[in-house]
C-alpha cells in the first residue's frame, strides 16, 4: 500500500472515509467528461455528484426504486394540485413531503418483496429529496418534458459513475496510488480548456455537413 | 474508427459547438447587460433604436401590491427580465368579459387559455422569486406592449397566435447567420425551438428563407397552417442586419443574437440581444456557424454598411439555384426555348408577364392541324372593334352562330378582337418541364415570336430578366 495512505489512516482516518474523499475527484472527473465531451446533460455537477454517493449508500437497486418513484410520485402530485393555483415554494412543499413519504413505501417493499438491504444513512435520504427539488426546479425553469429527461439522465450518469468508482478494482488502485486524484484535477483543466464538439453534438449536426 | 475521427474533425472544424461557443466566443463583458432586458433596452433606446414599449416593471412584492391591473392596455406581455430559452413569458391578447358582478378580472392567453388576477399574480411573484431567472436570483416582472404582427406576417404566414421573430448572430459587427422563428399552436406565442417553435435558415444576402427545422427535424410547412416556410423573402431586409449591427455596437457586444420583431406600424424592433445564441441556427440554414466565425475574425470594416456588404458577398447563397430549389419555382428568362405539341421545331417563346393569356402565331396554329378551323374562323367577318361593348356583341353574336368555336376577347394596343382558343401542351426544353393550357391564336406573321406565355401560365416559375437562354 501507498505510503501516503498508510501515512493517513494511522492518523485515524477511516478506510471509507479515505476511500470516498479520494473517489470524489474522480467522480467529478468522470460527470465532466460526461457532460463536456460526450453532452450528457444533468442537473449541476454538485447535484450529481452527491447522487452517486446516495447509490453507494442504498445500492443500485433500492436507488433506482426511489428515484423512478420520485418520477411518478412527482408527475402525480403535481397533477393532482394542478387546478389548486399554488405558489411555487408551496407545490415544492408538498413534493418533498410526498417524496420522503414514497421512500418509506419503497424502503418497505425492497424490504418485505424484494428482501433488499435497507440500513441506509439519513444523508443518502436528504441527497434523494435534493434530487426531487432539482427536478422541481428544472421543470419550471426549462418546462415538463425537459426537466424529466435531464432528471433521467442525472440519474443514469450517477449511476454509471457509481459503477466505475465503487468496485473493488478502483477501490485497490485509489488507495494504492492516491495521488491519481490529483491527476483527475489536472483532467478537469483539460476538459475545461477544450472547445471541441460534444459527441452528443456531433451526431446532431453530422448530416447538414454532408451536403 | 479512423473514418470517424475524420469525419469528427471535419464537422468540429465546422460546426460551432457549447463548448466552443462559450470558451472563444462568448463575451463576458457583456453578458452581465445584456442577460437583463431592462438594461439592454435602456441601452438601445438611448441608441435610438427602436424596442417594444415598457408598459410598467415590477420590481419587489410592494409593487406588485400597488399595482393598478386596471391601468392595462387590452393586449400586453409580462416577462421576466433575466429569464432564459423564452421561459415565464405570457402573452395576453385581452381581457375576459365579465359574466357576473363577482367575477375575477381575468385575461386571455394564447390557446385560448383564461388566466385570472390570482394566477397573473403568482406568475409574476415567482418571476420576482427568480424561478426564471438565469442566475436563480431575485428577478424584476416587466410588463410590455404586445406586438401586433406585421401585414407581411400575417399574409405571408399566416400567423393568427404569437409573434414570429427574426434573429440575426451578429460577430465583430459582422451579419454571420440568420433564422426566422415562428411560433406554433404546441409553443404557446413563443417561437423557442424548446418550446416547441420553428426556426427558419435565411439566406443573409437576400432575405430568402431556405430550411424549417421544428425539433431538429427538417419540414417543408408550418404544422398549423400548411403554410410553406420557405422562400418567403423578408421585408426591411437591410433595415434589420443594420439595426441588428446596430444593438450590437450599442452593448458594446463581440457575439450575440439579436432579436427583431416586425410591428404593423413600427416596422423592425428589437426585442432582445442574446449572449448565447442558440446552435441550432446551424442546422436551419444548413451551415456551420464556426467556419463563418473564423472567416471574419481578421476582418475589419468601417461601418455597418460595409459589413453588411462583405458578409452578403461571403456568406450569401447562389441565389438562382437556392430560389429554385425552396420554392419549387423554376427561373425562366425573357425568352426560352420550347416545343409545341408533337412539332419537331424548336420555338423561341417569349416570356411576358404584361400578357395575361398565352397565344400562338397561326403559322404554328396551322402546323399542329387546325389549319382548317382557322381558315374557317378567318372566313367570319369582323372580329374586331375600338369600342368594349362592340366587341361583346361581336363575341355574342359569333358565338351564337358558330357555336363550334371556342372563343375569347382579346386587347391589344390599338383595341380589342375576338380571337379563337386552343389548346396546346407547351414543353420548356432546358427547364424540362411541360404545361398544358388554352392559347389564343393570333396573326402574328410580322412579329419576333411565334409564341408569348402570358402570366397566366407562369404562375410556378419565377421570371430573372437577367437570365440568358
Amino acid at each position: 500500500m501507498n505510503e501516503l495512505t498508510v501515512f493517513l489512516l494511522r492518523s485515524g482516518i477511516q478506510e471509507n472515509t479515505l476511500y470516498i474523499l479520494l473517489a470524489i475527484p474522480l467522480a467529478a472527473t468522470i460527470i465532466l467528461f460526461a457532460r463536456d465531451i460526450i453532452g450528457i446533460q444533468s442537473f449541476n455537477l454538485y447535484t450529481t455528484v452527491i447522487a452517486v454517493l446516495a447509490f453507494a449508500s442504498t445500492g443500485i437497486f433500492l436507488g433506482l426504486i426511489i428515484t423512478i418513484l420520485i418520477l411518478i410520485f412527482d408527475y402525480i402530485v403535481k397533477y393532482f394540485i394542478k387546478d389548486l393555483k399554488l405558489h411555487y415554494a408551496s407545490k415544492v412543499a408538498i413534493v418533498i413531503s410526498i417524496v420522503a413519504l414514497s421512500i418509506i413505501l419503497s424502503l418497505y417493499i425492497a424490504h418485505t418483496f424484494l428482501r433488499l438491504n435497507t440500513q441506509i444513512s439519513v444523508y443518502s435520504m436528504l441527497i434523494l429529496i435534493l434530487l426531487a427539488d432539482s427536478l422541481s426546479f428544472t421543470k419550471i425553469n426549462k418546462g415538463e418534458s425537459k426537466g424529466s429527461i435531464i432528471y433521467t439522465q442525472t440519474v443514469i450518469l450517477a449511476i454509471v459513475t457509481f459503477i466505475l468508482i465503487d468496485n473493488s478494482f478502483t477501490h485497490i488502485i485509489l488507495l494504492k496510488y492516491p495521488y491519481i486524484s490529483i491527476l483527475a484535477i489536472l483532467l478537469d483543466i483539460y476538459i475545461g480548456k477544450t472547445s471541441s464538439l460534444r459527441l452528443k453534438e456531433f451526431y446532431r449536426f453530422r448530416n447538414i455537413s454532408k451536403e | 474508427m479512423i473514418k470517424f475521427l475524420e469525419e469528427y474533425k471535419k464537422i468540429s472544424n465546422n460546426i460551432l459547438g457549447i463548448n466552443a461557443r462559450n470558451l472563444s466566443y462568448i463575451d463576458r463583458s457583456s453578458i452581465r447587460v445584456s442577460n437583463s432586458k431592462i438594461r439592454v433596452k435602456k441601452i438601445l433606446n438611448d441608441n435610438n433604436i427602436p424596442t417594444p414599449k415598457t408598459i410598467s416593471i415590477i420590481k419587489n412584492i410592494e409593487d406588485l401590491d400597488n399595482f393598478n391591473f386596471n391601468n392595462l392596455p387590452t393586449s400586453f406581455v409580462i416577462k421576466p427580465n433575466k429569464g432564459l430559452g423564452g421561459e415565464g413569458i405570457i402573452i395576453i391578447y385581452g381581457k375576459r368579459k365579465k359574466r357576473n358582478e363577482n367575477e375575477e378580472d381575468a385575461w386571455i392567453a394564447p390557446n385560448k387559455e383564461i388566466l385570472t388576477l390570482t394566477e397573473i399574480k403568482i406568475h409574476i411573484l415567482n418571476i420576482l422569486n427568480g424561478y426564471y431567472s438565469i442566475n436563480k436570483k431575485n428577478d424584476m416582472a416587466i410588463f410590455e406592449e404586445r406586438i401586433i404582427n406585421s401585414q407581411f406576417l400575417r399574409e405571408n404566414l399566416h400567423i393568427k397566435e404569437g409573434l414570429p421573430d427574426i434573429r440575426v448572430v451578429i460577430y465583430k459587427n459582422f451579419p454571420i447567420m440568420a433564422e426566422l422563428r415562428i411560433p406554433t399552436i404546441e409553443s404557446k406565442g413563443k417561437s423557442n425551438l424548446h418550446s416547441g417553435g420553428i426556426l427558419v435558415g435565411i439566406d443573409i444576402a437576400s432575405g430568402i428563407t431556405t430550411n424549417a427545422i421544428m425539433k431538429d427535424n427538417y419540414i417543408d410547412t408550418h404544422p398549423d397552417t400548411d403554410q410553406r416556410l420557405s422562400g418567403i423573402r423578408i421585408p426591411y431586409w437591410n433595415k434589420i442586419l443594420d439595426l441588428s449591427i446596430q444593438s450590437n455596437i450599442a452593448i458594446h457586444s463581440k457575439f450575440s443574437g439579436v432579436d427583431i420583431s416586425l410591428d404593423k406600424e413600427r416596422g423592425p424592433l428589437v426585442m432582445e440581444v442574446n449572449a448565447r445564441p442558440g446552435l441550432a441556427i446551424q442546422i436551419a440554414n444548413k451551415s456551420g456557424l464556426k467556419e463563418r466565425l473564423e472567416s471574419v475574425s481578421k476582418l475589419k470594416v468601417r461601418n455597418a454598411a460595409s459589413a453588411i456588404r462583405v458578409s452578403k458577398e461571403i456568406f450569401g447563397g447562389e441565389i438562382e439555384e437556392e430560389v429554385n430549389e425552396i420554392t419549387g419555382k423554376i427561373i425562366l428568362g425573357r425568352e426560352t426555348k420550347v416545343k409545341l405539341n408533337d412539332i419537331p421545331d424548336f420555338y423561341n417563346a417569349k416570356i411576358d408577364t404584361g400578357a395575361y393569356s398565352t397565344s400562338i402565331s397561326q403559322d404554328i396554329a396551322e402546323k399542329i392541324g387546325l389549319k382548317d378551323t382557322i381558315d374557317r374562323f378567318n372566313s367570319i367577318g369582323n372580329r374586331f372593334d375600338k369600342n368594349i361593348s362592340n366587341i361583346y356583341k361581336i363575341r355574342d353574336n359569333i358565338k351564337k352562330e358558330f357555336p363550334e368555336f371556342n372563343i375569347t376577347i382579346v386587347k391589344s394596343g390599338n383595341g380589342m378582337s375576338v380571337r379563337l382558343v386552343v389548346d396546346i401542351t407547351i414543353n420548356f426544353i432546358d427547364e424540362n418541364i411541360s404545361i398544358e393550357t388554352k392559347a389564343t391564336v393570333e396573326n402574328r406573321e410580322h412579329l419576333k415570336y411565334n409564341l408569348i406565355v402570358g402570366r397566366k401560365d407562369l404562375k410556378n416559375f419565377l421570371i430573372d430578366v437577367t437570365k440568358n437562354t
